[in-house]
Formats: C-alpha cells, sequence, structure tokens
C-alpha cells in the first residue's frame, strides 16, 4: 500500500511520471495544464541526473523529448489542444525514428485559440496520426486521477515495449479536478534493452543511428511496413476497455474520459426510470476496442456516442458496428460539457 | 466577532475557495454587508466566481471577472475591490489564488490593508503535495507572507482527501497542522469538516472548533 495523497489530475500526472523513472521533462506552459510543467520544475529541479527545461516553444520542447529518448532515458512533454499541434513535426519524426517517450494532451475548447475550458476535439488528431506520415501513437484515455497515475506509468512501458511514442489523452477538466490517489509499488515487467539503439558515444563500439528518413524510397517502405507491424500488435495485444452494464441493455453509450464519468451517472438514473444502460469506455483509443463494439452491436440494436466534440470517436464506432446497428450521437463543444439530464433526454429520444 | 476582513491564503487546492464561500454564508449571518473577493488568477477552474448566483441569492456580493471574461485567466482585478477594503460597513472575504504566485495580488493591496481591522488565515490540507509535513508548511507560509507582505494570524485546519475521507484521515492529518500551529505560534480558527459527516462524528471528538463545509464546486457526474 502506497500513501494517499489528494491531488490535481496534472499533478498526478507528473508523480506518476517521475515515479515511472521519467526524469526528463521539457514543456511549455499552456492552460489547463500548467500545473503539470509546474509540478515538474518543482521536483525535477530538486533531483539529480535529472532535466527539467521551459523550452522557448513548443517546437523545442518536442525536440527537446526526441533528443532525450534517444539517449534511452524515459522523457515527456505535455500542453493542450493549441500547444499539441505545434508539436505535430516533431511527433511524427519521433514516431519515425520509433523513440519511446510520452506526450501529454489536456485539451481545451477548439479549434484554435479556442477557450480554456475542457474538450475532446482532438481525437482525430491523437488517434489517427496528428502530423504527417502513416504512423500512430498509443493513445490512452483516463477517466480518473487514480487512472490518469496508473495509466501515466503504463504510457512509459507501452512506450519502451513497442518504440513509439504514447499519448496520455485527457482534456482540462480531469486535469484540475482533485481526487485522492493512491502510489502503488508496481511489478517489474520485462521490456526489451535499449542497448543496442541508443546514443550514448561510441567509444569501443560501431555507431549507432538514429534518423526519420531514408532517402530510398524502398527502404523507407520497408520501414513503414516494419512500423505498421507494431500497430497490429497493439491492436492485437494491447486493447483496454471498461464495460458496464452489457446484458440486456435497452442501448449501449461510447464514451471514454469524463464523458464516460457523466454517462455512469446517467446509467443510475435511467434506472430509476426503467431504462437500461449499457456503457463501454475505450482505455485505449488507439488501439480502438473495435471487437468489442463489434460483438456488442449483435445483441443491442441502438447506440450512443457521446463526445465533447462534432462526432470524431463516432467514426470508429460506426466502423466497428458496420451497419449492424443504428448509432446515435451527442456532443457538445467548446469547452461546453454534457450533462446527465441533456444525455438522459437524448436517449429517451431514440427509445421511443 | 473577529475582524472585519478576512483573507484565506494558501497553497494551491489547499480548499480556500469552498472555505471562503462558505465562510461568507456564515458571516452574513452576523453582518448586513457581505462581500467576497475572487483573486484567484493562478486557477482556470473551479472559482468563487461559478458559485456567484448561490451567493447572490444569500445576498452577498460577489467581486470577480465578469462576462465572458469569467472564463479567462487572465490577471484581472477589479478597481472596486479597494473600495471594498476600505469600506467600514462591509465585511470583506478575500479568496486568494494558491501558493505565493496567487499571492502576489494580495501584495498589490498590502499597503491598504495593513493598518485595517484584519486577519489572515493560512489554509492547509495536509494530504496535498507540497504541503504534508511542517517544514513543507511552514516554508509555505512564509512564502505567502513574503509575497503577501501581510501576516499570517490563524490557521485553518482542512485536512480531507475529498470522497475518500472518514474520521481516521481527519485526525491523522490534523495532527502535522496542530504541529506547525503549536511552532508557528498561531491559533487554529477552526477544523473544517464536510458537511457528510455532520451527523456522524462528535465535535467534542476535535480540539478545535468545527466548521461544516459544503461543497458548491461540483464536478458534472455529482
Amino acid at each position: 500500500m502506497g500513501e494517499k495523497m489528494l491531488m490535481k489530475g496534472n499533478e498526478a500526472i507528473g508523480e506518476a511520471a517521475i515515479r515511472a523513472g521519467c526524469h526528463f521533462y521539457f514543456g511549455y506552459p499552456i492552460t489547463p495544464q500548467t500545473e503539470l510543467t509546474a509540478y515538474m520544475a518543482k521536483k525535477l529541479l530538486k533531483m539529480k541526473n535529472a532535466a527539467f527545461v521551459q523550452a522557448e516553444s513548443e517546437l523545442a520542447a518536442i525536440s527537446m523529448v526526441y533528443g532525450a529518448a534517444a539517449t534511452g532515458v524515459r522523457s515527456m512533454t505535455s500542453s493542450s489542444s493549441p500547444g499539441i499541434s505545434l508539436k505535430q513535426e516533431g511527433i511524427s519524426y519521433i514516431a519515425c525514428a520509433e523513440l519511446p517517450c510520452v506526450i501529454v494532451n489536456m485539451q481545451r475548447g477548439g479549434p484554435g485559440l479556442g477557450s480554456i475550458q475542457p474538450g475532446q476535439a482532438d481525437y482525430f488528431q491523437a488517434t489517427k496520426g496528428g502530423g504527417h506520415g502513416d504512423y500512430h501513437l498509443i493513445v490512452l484515455a483516463p477517466s480518473s486521477v487514480q487512472e490518469l497515475v496508473d495509466l501515466t506509468m503504463d504510457a512509459f512501458d507501452l512506450a519502451d515495449k513497442y518504440t513509439n511514442p504514447a499519448m496520455i489523452l485527457g482534456d482540462g477538466l480531469i486535469g484540475q479536478m482533485m481526487e485522492a490517489v493512491e502510489f502503488k509499488e508496481r511489478k517489474k515487467i520485462d521490456l526489451p534493452d535499449k542497448e543496442g539503439w541508443i546514443l550514448t558515444g561510441c567509444k569501443g563500439r560501431e555507431k549507432n543511428y538514429i534518423v526519420p528518413f531514408n532517402l530510398d524510397p524502398y527502404e523507407m517502405e520497408k520501414l513503414n511496413l516494419k512500423i505498421q507491424e507494431k500497430y497490429n500488435k497493439l491492436k492485437e495485444k494491447e486493447v483496454r476497455c471498461e464495460t458496464v452494464n452489457l446484458d440486456n441493455a435497452d442501448l449501449i453509450i461510447v464514451a471514454y474520459g469524463i464523458v464516460a464519468r457523466i454517462a455512469k451517472t446517467v446509467i443510475n438514473n435511467a434506472k430509476k426510470v426503467g431504462i437500461n444502460i449499457g456503457l463501454i469506455r475505450p482505455i485505449t483509443l488507439f488501439p480502438f476496442p473495435e471487437k468489442i463494439i463489434a460483438e456488442t452491436s449483435e445483441k443491442v440494436n441502438k447506440f450512443l456516442v457521446v463526445e465533447m466534440s462534432m462526432g470524431q470517436m463516432l467514426e470508429d464506432v460506426k466502423l466497428a458496428v458496420n451497419g449492424k446497428a443504428e448509432v446515435n450521437f451527442y456532443g457538445r463543444v467548446g469547452g461546453v460539457i454534457p450533462t446527465q439530464s441533456e444525455i438522459l433526454t437524448e436517449i429517451k429520444k431514440y427509445l421511443k | 466577532m473577529s475582524k472585519r476582513i478576512k483573507i484565506f491564503v494558501g497553497s494551491f487546492g489547499s480548499g480556500k475557495t469552498e472555505i471562503a464561500i462558505n465562510y461568507s454564508i456564515y458571516c452574513r449571518k452576523s453582518y448586513a454587508k457581505v462581500a467576497i473577493v475572487d483573486l484567484d488568477i493562478v486557477n482556470p477552474y473551479f472559482r468563487t466566481r461559478e458559485a456567484k448566483d448561490t451567493l447572490n441569492f444569500k445576498d452577498i456580493k460577489v467581486i470577480a471577472p465578469e462576462g465572458e471574461m469569467a472564463y479567462a485567466d487572465l490577471p484581472l482585478i477589479s478597481p472596486e475591490i479597494k473600495g471594498l477594503i476600505q469600506n467600514p460597513d462591509y465585511c470583506l472575504i478575500l479568496d486568494v489564488g494558491g501558493d505565493d504566485a496567487g499571492a502576489v495580488v494580495l501584495g498589490n493591496f498590502s499597503y491598504f490593508i495593513k493598518d485595517l481591522d484584519y486577519e489572515m488565515l493560512l489554509v492547509v490540507n495536509s494530504y496535498r503535495p507540497f504541503t504534508q509535513s511542517v517544514p513543507q508548511i511552514k516554508q509555505m507560509a512564509q512564502e505567502i507572507e513574503n509575497t503577501s507582505r501581510l501576516k499570517i494570524n490563524g490557521i485553518v485546519s482542512n485536512p480531507n482527501l475529498s470522497s475518500q475521507t472518514d474520521e481516521k484521515i481527519i485526525k491523522q492529518g490534523d495532527i502535522v497542522i496542530r504541529q506547525v500551529a503549536q511552532e508557528m505560534k498561531l491559533p487554529i480558527k477552526f477544523l473544517c469538516i464536510d458537511e457528510r459527516f455532520s451527523q456522524k462524528l462528535k465535535t467534542e471528538n476535535f480540539k478545535e472548533p468545527v466548521f461544516y463545509i459544503k461543497r458548491f464546486m461540483k464536478l458534472p457526474w455529482e
């Protein structure tokens, strides 16, 4: 048993990252994730063999992560929506160079500079690549502060295991809200040895190269296929989701992050008026839990996807359902959070 | 009753806003005119302004950025604040932003406050990072005093783990805060306990006066 603390989501990510061995953080402040940058500054500047840099820009920060990751250390950067857009070039380079690192996006209302209230409209950007080229991030979507802790630690392991950047996709609310968290002792897991590729000075050995390119198109295609193979493995082995009340449900809500928290209250409220609602909450957004959604669509013929976007995850749900059930959508955007009663009203519309 | 101006300071996330809101409602019972000032320029969410309608309904004046600026995280300070500080008819509650960074704004008003009838209370939750031990809390207090250029006169003990709080958590967390109070030679003004415990706990079990808190900053699923 670890000690319990009352933490803001953003602080909890910082503490979890440090405990997962990430002692190199590079960032640039932006609301609503600045507490994470501040937490890393407070902690890492007092540690030995650690680095905290408030970079001159988001572009610089992601490039510093690229450099740190190339030396084999665990490193992280974080931002919120507009700042994550700025990091995309670097993220694509890191994915191409097959380096592990963790990127945190505490989403806010968009597009543009948007608002500083919470949003989920960066789903496409996070799960479909974001930058240029054929690549994916491993995308984890926590829905409580404790899960932020656990998934941040998992993100570093998954990044190392697949030598691929991983993203924590939260939103402003989960970053700002406070909940009790516990830092449990984690089981050691076997991770691939980094010795063969890291850049630590080549005295006495062959040089290692880390580059995000290959000028020979046939070799570049081979690299693409190799990276694709990792995504297939991720889809096969690393899909995670939470399901609630799938048996005999009249309708299934598909929601992630804090919206899934709201959906759970909706399930309880609906029960009181005799409506039986189920929930599928993807925890990994990439790889997406398409199998469980496909299986459920064989049994339940109505789905409602709820997001703080205009309907992004909706497309993945529709692909998984593949026409076997009716898929409806409810979304609020710009920083507005859907309420329990709005969602229940929406459900009633489809169950008439 | 105590001082006309009550200032709540403390580390980031220590519970100042909820306590300041509750305390302004409590003060309204003995003062005809009560105003609460949202001086928080550090937090983007969960600020006094979110309880504005409730407080206005209770005839408590709320000073906070208006309109779309209410949603911003900009250092907007109303000129009305200085007037209220100097108005002897008002019982004034200042909800200051967290840490020394949040107290910078208060430092700006210190010149007007320092000779008035004020008390500055340090809110401490010993389950928050950076205020878990006596030296950490003392350091936080020192930093806030330095930037605000005002003296802390008392401590508000607020040990809690939000929804996971129980009697043992409160008692255990209160021990370190009491130690701080002793070392800093400051009184503990009161111990905050969530009102959901009001029927379950005996106030005699606690050494300090108990102040029951109603939570105003709710999450969308609560």
